[in-house]
């Protein structure tokens, strides 16, 4: 008896070319294909993560020294929201969706993504609502300037550019959670025969971990910023003392969801470094089980800490004891997960192309990151470093040193797949250790900061400040500037030429997605591999 | 003798485990909804249901085709064909004397057809054109030897 499990390209009504391949401007806006979707995914991060960027060193401008040299307040704060908005919900979140549509279909052995036109919605939910987020500084009194966390009163008095700002985070919800749904079937339902869940790659496993927490916490997120709507239009006053509400309550909502989000923004990233270090290692990954355990730790811990963020609202005892010491507990499976990537490294047969130096480097600011995070669970140290540069330090430490750094190691690892083309490794370096210098000379003097208090979110500082300032100002821009060179002097090169790359261009990669050519073709596993 | 050829779709968890892993899911999403519902905080139950519709019905539709399957089975009695999609189960029984196969177009990717005394039936959905026009082959070539042996 034979036995084939296939992906049909049959076309209904015999019409020439099931999928035929689409050109021009078509070929986007209607785009089914996950490889597609997924180039357009990582475009659209890239250009936010320009548009933050560009915010990011409007802030810097202003704080280069004390006084008011280029911008009033109000604007600073446009600026310093806005600059949070885009680059969480407009440049890392696609990025990683867009590193899903593209590995994770490669990496299972599937066809393409489950629900193909969802897909195409998906991310072109994501055009209009960039455009409002971005748009909204051209509002009547300018864009949403209460900060990413939105909280209130501040929010509900704003102009216009709040309710843009509130439909546009709507709009990227709805993204993210058509973008979850897509990964969750996919992963569950479109494995290649043989592929138990157990054998799956790490990077799919942090996927499917990270689309089971978006579907937990988004209607979250929607809930806390439609009742902001319904205070600013409709009369309620959920959110208004003088009316009976508790301003303190959106916080509670808020960070309900903003905590297990700050894990939907690193999972992710942890699944891409525990690809890329054992196949520069030569050795399969230390321990698969605890990784896997690990990452689900982490998920479900997520949503027991919430409060960190608020010791200084005021709270009983006990709870800030609880809050701290469930905080405290996120450092054993993130541990875990360190402390694999080194037993990997351990003894194995080592090099350093540009994603395994990124992947090193992220281990080493990632962890400086987890670290001042455990300091700061820390209540009566909370208290005194409360929205300080202290916490802006420690989130940039995660973030971009964290996030960002382990969508680089990504980016160089899967770019040969994606464009056919192999990556100009002195470049790679360049961009590298420029990034790895300047991420530290912009970040680390605001512990400094912090700890002296200087307040985050201000324009202005007292004199005492200055030199530090001064500091992250310059690293800040040298920063921006090697993210230029890797666009313009890496992306772009890369994907119009560069030495040919072989199927699989790494000695030590392990995986599906090594079988394909380079560039994969557009059609990739119609016939789902067998994988014993 | 018998000869048999089975073209299902590739489904990895049966309707059983994806109900299981559905139930994980609606059990995260709902405990989340019902904490800020004892709160008075009904929204997040609003959305959460609404969420969790959609994610089961894109579930469903899978779960619904998990078993879909086309088998055909050639035996000295006939050419047995069964299609199973959805809860919809055809089943056709062909005189493999009479039997026609129609080899799928390449450029069109049509299914293969057999056909046998007026009655025609298409099968190879579930599968790429290239194996369809192995299955027909291999058909062909089956159908041509139970003739030659009567």
């Amino acid at each position: 008896m034979t036995t084939t499990a296939g992906s049909s390209d049959y076309a209904p009504g015999g019409h020439s070319g099931a999928h035929p391949h689409p050109h021009g401007w078509r070929r986007w806006l209607f785009a089914t294909n996950h490889k597609d979707i997924g180039t357009l995914y990582l475009w659209f991060s890239v250009t936010m993560f320009m548009v933050g960027g560009v915010l990011a060193l409007l802030i810097r401008l202003e704080l280069f020294q004390p006084g008011l040299q280029f911008f009033q307040p109000e604007l600073y704060n446009q600026f310093v929201t806005m600059h949070g908005l885009v680059m969480i919900f407009g440049a890392i979140m696609p990025a990683f969706v867009g590193f899903a549509n593209w590995m994770v279909p490669l990496q299972v052995g599937a066809a393409d993504m489950a629900f193909a036109r969802m897909n195409n919605f998906s991310f072109w939910l994501l055009a209009p609502a960039a455009i409002l987020l971005v748009g909204s500084f051209f509002a009547a009194g300018g864009a949403n300037a209460a900060g990413w966390t939105m909280y209130p009163p501040l929010s509900v008095q704003m102009g216009p550019g709040m309710d843009m700002t509130i439909f546009a985070v709507h709009m990227m919800g709805v993204s993210s959670i058509m973008g979850a749904i897509n990964i969750i079937t996919t992963i569950l339902n479109l494995r290649a025969p043989g592929m138990s869940l157990m054998k799956m790659p790490m990077f799919c496993w942090t996927w499917l971990i990270t689309a089971y927490l978006l579907i937990a916490v988004m209607p979250v997120l929607a809930t806390a910023v439609t009742m902001i709507l319904t205070d600013r239009h409709f009369g309620t006053t959920f959110f208004n003392a003088a009316g009976a509400g508790d301003p303190v309550m959106y916080q509670h909502i808020f960070w309900f969801f903003g905590h297990p989000e700050v894990y939907i923004m690193i999972l992710p990233g942890f699944g891409i470094i525990s690809q890329v270090i054992p196949a520069f290692s030569r050795k399969p990954l230390f321990g698969y089980a605890s990784m896997v355990y690990a990452t689900a730790a982490i998920a479900i811990i997520s949503f027991i800490v919430w409060a960190h963020h608020m010791f200084t609202t005021g709270m009983p005892v006990t709870g800030q004891l609880f809050f701290m010491y469930a905080t405290m507990l996120v450092a054993v499976p993130t541990g875990v997960k360190v402390f694999n990537w080194v037993a990997t490294m351990w003894k194995g047969s080592l090099s350093f192309e540009s994603p395994m130096l990124f992947a090193v480097g992220f281990i080493w600011v990632f962890t400086i990151g987890g670290f001042t995070g455990l300091i700061l669970s820390v209540a009566p140290i909370d208290v005194q470093v409360q929205d300080t540069y202290y916490v802006v330090a420690h989130f940039h430490y995660v973030l971009v040193a964290g996030s960002l750094f382990a969508l680089f190691a990504g980016y160089y690892y899967w770019a040969p797949k994606w464009t056919g083309h192999m990556i100009d490794e002195r470049r790679g370096r360049f961009h590298f250790w420029n990034s790895l210098v300047w991420v530290n000379v912009t970040f680390f003097p605001m512990h400094f900061l912090g700890l002296a208090g200087m307040p985050r979110r201000y324009a202005d500082y007292p004199v005492q400040f200055t030199d530090f300032h001064a500091i992250t100002s310059v690293g800040a821009l040298l920063f921006g500037l090697s993210q230029v060179y890797w666009l313009f002097r890496i992306v772009i090169p890369n994907i119009r030429g560069g030495a040919p790359a072989p199927p699989k261009p790494w000695e030590g990669a392990e995986g599906l997605e090594w079988t394909v050519p380079s560039p994969a073709p557009f059609h990739t596993f119609e016939t789902p591999p067998l994988v014993k | 003798m018998t000869r048999e050829w089975t073209l299902r779709r590739n489904c990895s968890l049966s309707p059983r485990q994806v109900a299981r892993a559905y139930a994980v899911l609606c059990l995260g999403s709902l405990a989340v909804a019902l904490g800020f519902l004892l709160h008075g905080i009904w929204f997040v139950l609003a959305f959460s249901l609404l969420e969790l519709a959609l994610v089961g019905l894109a579930l469903l539709v899978y779960a619904r085709h998990a078993t879909d399957h086309e088998r055909i089975a050639l035996s000295e009695s006939g050419l047995l064909v069964t299609c199973v999609q959805a809860d919809h189960r055809e089943l056709v029984r062909l005189d493999p004397l009479w039997t026609r196969v129609v080899v799928p177009d390449e450029r069109r990717r049509t299914l293969i057809q057999l056909e046998s005394r007026g009655v025609k039936v298409e099968i190879g959905r579930f599968v790429n054109d290239s194996r369809r026009r192995q299955v027909a082959r291999e058909l062909r070539q089956a159908l041509r030897s139970v003739s030659a042996m009567r």
